[in-house]
Parts: structure tokens; C-alpha cells; sequence
């Protein structure tokens, strides 16, 4: 298995104030790699931190073996270094087929657009029912499809999602982690997950690092940290 | 897709286009019908503004009050043309041998042409100069920072024409040319058939659609690989190409002033986009006829009052219809919904 994407040492934050404070991860390829921990620990940042919306303060973000640390957002987008923002962050006003259309506006999108729209809608029937609908008048369920949708047409190396089951219904947390599943074990996607819903993140999850106040403090695969007392005790309520 | 010439968006175009065509072929019949030559270039104007507008607040969402800067940059551009390089005696001198008073087509041609490369020229200039520092900037502050930008032009230009020109800093009156007011709808016609296309297909273009993302969420926009910066810029100097068109148009026919960077010039662009509604190109249009029908019925009827009216106005659509006149008809006639794009 070769490294994806590696992190090290990322410092980062808000103005004055530091949020990450040396944080280091790494993602191989084709697997999922789940970063856990409660909120307002610097999960978020750290995604934004490396798709480039946020500018590291230090520290290194190599992908694909090349650094990409100072290059800013649009040209990380071009190398299939995409994210899935939380709070879905879709074009409200738009279509939802504006909404794909303008995901594939890097080069790389755009070849394989046709040939990921149809992928997309095998993954989300739906979507292809509400073509032509403003996004904003979409169900939360189907905005966050939308969402994701859009990460995929968008044809990503490594697709970050940031709390794709925030404000679901327990049976659609459970659907999007079907979803992600199978991107995983069928296209070979790779993923780096931010979730509140450690359960479902476990349930997929290949690898997890666990965050506290902006460092990681536990690492491991998944099947590791579900016999560590701690973490179970700490996330699983058990 | 639908092939771009059957869209809802360029028949309508096309169609606004064909009525000042026919209005301007119908115009030299008689005394009345030449009023309504005048009216219509002015309408000409009034949608040219708006429009020009519209690259940059109704697709992009950035709301400007620099666009007068260079709507007055064209009307210099006009100004230093016709006055300041000296030419106002070989000018009127054209006049006076040509056919009934009149510059020959050729000699206009020669200096329309050269005032819109020089306004072009410094529009682009200004443009990038001053989005380089101010696009940065987001919302209310990227707003004032026009304001800002407004200023400083304005001063610097009254200087220069306050040291150079034999009328003061406020003005620089034609030279005689000979021209009547059909040729001033001609040259507003050609400059409004530039605009209204070139509005339409950046709307329509990838980097419309880029600029529609944009608007709705500069995130993400970025995160999805839109240059977010250099379209805005590019937004930003479009708009200021195509507004100061439309000085141009007006220097050509009032002659320069400096009334046309006030600030209050911008204000007409922004309220015609606010009326007719942000994020369409149909919007635009719509809000600017509205504007002129209300602005001239009201300077016909109750004169000083105007602005009092017109602001009244724009305070009732802002609050009762936020998304403007083509937000209000897609709500209520989902039908139109294609039409509007």
C-alpha cells in the first residue's frame, strides 16, 4: 500500500488563534481512513487546513508525492484533492444539475464528466429525479447526496468529507456509510472521513486517528483502537 | 443542450435588439417620433449601465459602487479624444467643410474607435490595479472599498483636466461636429448590441457558470477548482470595460462631465440589479426599463421630487420583494421559470 496523502507536523487556525498545533496523518491509498474526536478539536480545520481554504501557518501536506503545502485551493481541486465541506456548502440558487455541471470545473472533472455523472446517479437514483429543482429546496438528505455527489462528478484522488451525516436521520447515517463503503470497495476511492457518528466511522472505517484540542492523541487501525479501553470508553460509551 | 441561438435568454436579446433597430428606422419620420428616438437612447443607456453592472453584482454577487469610475473613464476617454489631445479645431474645422456642417463618417469612426481603446485601456488598467488589492475583500467590505475607489479617480481625474483644459475641471465641452441625434442612437445602438451579447454569453459561458458559484458559495467554489480570485477580477474588469462604453456613448452626445463618476451614478447600476433581480441576466434588463419608465414619468410629472420617489421605491421592492422582480415572477408563475434565466 503506497501513501496518498501524507501530513506533518500542520500548524494552523483563525487569525491570531492557533487552532492545530502539529498535527500529522497520513491516508493510503484506496482505504478510509477516519479522523475522530469531540468538537471544536480542530477536525475541521485540519480538512480545510489541507484542501487549501486555510493556509498552513507550518508544517508539510504532501499528496500524491508532491508537495502541495503553498499551492492554493483551486490547483489542489486539480489534482483530485477534493472536499465534501460540512454543512453540505452546495449552490443553493442553482440546479442540482448546475451543481454537478460546475463540480467538473477543473480539467480533470471535466474529461470524466459524462462517465461520473452516470456513476452518481446509479449511487443516488434521486438526484437524477430532481435534475432541474433548485438546490436549496432539496430534502437535508438529498443535499447532503447532492453534496457528496458533487465531490464525485468533481473525479477526486482523495475525497475528504466533513460530517456527511450531520443532521440526519439514523436510517440515512446508515445509508451514507453504505455509500462510502462502496466507493471504497468498488471504485477504490480514497477517504478521509470527519464524523460525529463514531459508530457509523468505525463500522467503515480502515484506520482512525483520534484528536484532542488540535494534536492527535490516538492512532491506529480500526480493529486496534476498538480494543483499546480508552478509546471505547471515551467515543463508544462502552 | 439546447443550441445557444434557440435559448430563451439570446431570443430575447435578440428581440430587445430588433425593436431599438426598427425604432431607429422609424425615428426620423416626424417631430414626435424623433422624441421617441431620444427616449429610446436613453433606454439604450440605462440598460447598457445595468448590464454592465450585472457582470459583476447580479452573476458574481459583488456589489459594487466603483462603476461609475468607469463609466466617467469613458466619457474622459471621449473628452480627451475630441479636446484635450487639441483637436478641437481640426474637428470643427471637419465639420465645417464636410456635407451640411457635418465630420464625415470616417473621421467619427476614427475617434469612437480611439476613445474605446483608450477607455479600455485604462478601464482594464484600473481594474486589475485596484481587484488585485480589493477583491480580497468580501461583502460590505469589498462595497466600500468602491466607494473609496470612486474618489480617488474622480479627484485624479479632475486634476488632470483642471490643469489642462480650457473649460475648468468640471467639463470639456464638444467641438461642433455636426451630429444630430440619430446618429447618437446609431452609436448607442452599436455599443448596446456589444453589451447585451457579450452579457448574455458570459452568462452562459463556463466562466458565468464559475461566477454563478461564486455568488452562491465562494468556498465553494474554490474548493471545486474555480479560480475564484482571477474570476473576479476578470468579472470586475469586464464590467468596467462595458460600463465605460457607455460613457463613451454619453461624452459623444452630452459631452464630458464630471457628473459622470458620482457615486450616484453607481447607484442607478446597483438599483437597476436590485429591482430587476440578482443572479439573472433577464433581471438586469427588466430592472433598468422599470428604472427609466419610473425616473421619466416622474421627471415629467412631479420634476425635483424624482429621487425622493425613486428611492421610496427601491426601499418597498428591498423589503417586500428581496429577490427582485424575476425572483417574484419565477415564485409566482413557475412556467416563466425558463424564460428568466
Amino acid at each position: 500500500m503506497s501513501i496518498l496523502l501524507g501530513v506533518e507536523n500542520l500548524v494552523s487556525g483563525y487569525g491570531e488563534t492557533e487552532v492545530l498545533h502539529g498535527v500529522s496523518l497520513k491516508v493510503e491509498r484506496g482505504t478510509i481512513t477516519t479522523l475522530l474526536g469531540s468538537n471544536g478539536v480542530g477536525k475541521t480545520t485540519t480538512l480545510w487546513t489541507i484542501s487549501g481554504i486555510l493556509k498552513a501557518w507550518s508544517g508539510k501536506i504532501k499528496f500524491n508525492d508532491e508537495e502541495v503545502t503553498m499551492l492554493p485551493a483551486h490547483h489542489r481541486a486539480e489534482k483530485g484533492l477534493i472536499l465534501v465541506p460540512e454543512g453540505r456548502r452546495l449552490w443553493p440558487q442553482l440546479t442540482v444539475y448546475e451543481n454537478l455541471y460546475l463540480a467538473s470545473f477543473t480539467r480533470r472533472a471535466r474529461e470524466k464528466f459524462e462517465e461520473n455523472l452516470e456513476k452518481v446517479f446509479n449511487l443516488f437514483p434521486r438526484l437524477k429525479e430532481r435534475l432541474n429543482q433548485q438546490a436549496g429546496t432539496l430534502s437535508g438528505g438529498e443535499q447532503q447526496m447532492l453534496a457528496i455527489a458533487r465531490g464525485l462528478v468533481s473525479n477526486p484522488e482523495i475525497l475528504m468529507m466533513d460530517e456527511p451525516s450531520l443532521g440526519l436521520a439514523p436510517k440515512l447515517v446508515q445509508d451514507i456509510g453504505r455509500v462510502i463503503k462502496r466507493l471504497r470497495d468498488e471504485e477504490g476511492l480514497t477517504v478521509l472521513l470527519v464524523e460525529q457518528s463514531v459508530q457509523m466511522a468505525v463500522s467503515i472505517g480502515d484506520y482512525g486517528y483520534v484528536m484532542e484540542n488540535g494534536r492527535i492523541v490516538l492512532e491506529g487501525a480500526i480493529d486496534e483502537l476498538m480494543e483499546n479501553s480508552k478509546f471505547k470508553q471515551a467515543y463508544l460509551g462502552m | 443542450m439546447v443550441s445557444v441561438f434557440r435559448r430563451p435568454g439570446f431570443i430575447i436579446s435578440t428581440i430587445i435588439v430588433l425593436f431599438f433597430l426598427v425604432l431607429g428606422y422609424l425615428g426620423n419620420i416626424n417631430a414626435i417620433s424623433r422624441m421617441y428616438v431620444s427616449n429610446g437612447t436613453d433606454l439604450m443607456y440605462y440598460i447598457g449601465i445595468g448590464l454592465a453592472m450585472a457582470i459583476i453584482m447580479s452573476y458574481a454577487g459583488y456589489v459594487s459602487f466603483g462603476q461609475a469610475v468607469f463609466v466617467g473613464i469613458g466619457s474622459f476617454s471621449t473628452g480627451y479624444v475630441l479636446v484635450l489631445m487639441n483637436r478641437s479645431n481640426i474637428i470643427s474645422y471637419l465639420a465645417k467643410i464636410g456635407s451640411g456642417g457635418r465630420i464625415s463618417n470616417t473621421m467619427l469612426a476614427v475617434y469612437f474607435t480611439e476613445s474605446l481603446l483608450l477607455a479600455i485601456t485604462i478601464s482594464v488598467f484600473i481594474a486589475v490595479v485596484v481587484g488585485y488589492a480589493v477583491l480580497r475583500l468580501r461583502g460590505a467590505f469589498f462595497a466600500i472599498s468602491t466607494i473609496g475607489l470612486d474618489y480617488v479617480v474622480m479627484y485624479l481625474v479632475k486634476y488632470i483636466t483642471k490643469t489642462r483644459s480650457p473649460f475648468g475641471g468640471e467639463e470639456l465641452l464638444n467641438p461642433s461636429m455636426g451630429l444630430t441625434d440619430m446618429t447618437f442612437y446609431w452609436m448607442h445602438f452599436i455599443l448596446f448590441i456589444i453589451t447585451i451579447y457579450v452579457a448574455y454569453f458570459v452568462k452562459i459561458s463556463k466562466f458565468g457558470y464559475g461566477l454563478a458559484a461564486i455568488r452562491e458559495d465562494e468556498d465553494a467554489a474554490e474548493i471545486m477548482g474555480v479560480n475564484t480570485f482571477r474570476y473576479k477580477i476578470y468579472a470586475f474588469a469586464l464590467s468596467g470595460i462595458l460600463a465605460s462604453f457607455w460613457g463613451i456613448a454619453e461624452a459623444f452626445r452630452k459631452s464630458y462631465s464630471i457628473g459622470y463618476f458620482k457615486l450616484d451614478k453607481s447607484i442607478i447600476m446597483l438599483v437597476e440589479n436590485v429591482v430587476g433581480g440578482i443572479g439573472s441576466f433577464i433581471g438586469p434588463i427588466i430592472g433598468s426599463i422599470i428604472y427609466y419608465l419610473l425616473e421619466w414619468s416622474f421627471l415629467t410629472t412631479v420634476g425635483q421630487w424624482t429621487l425622493v420617489i425613486l428611492g421610496a421605491t427601491v426601499v418597498v421592492v428591498v423589503a417586500f420583494f428581496p429577490e427582485g422582480i424575476v425572483g417574484l415572477l419565477k415564485k409566482r408563475f413557475p412556467r416563466l421559470r425558463k424564460w428568466l434565466e
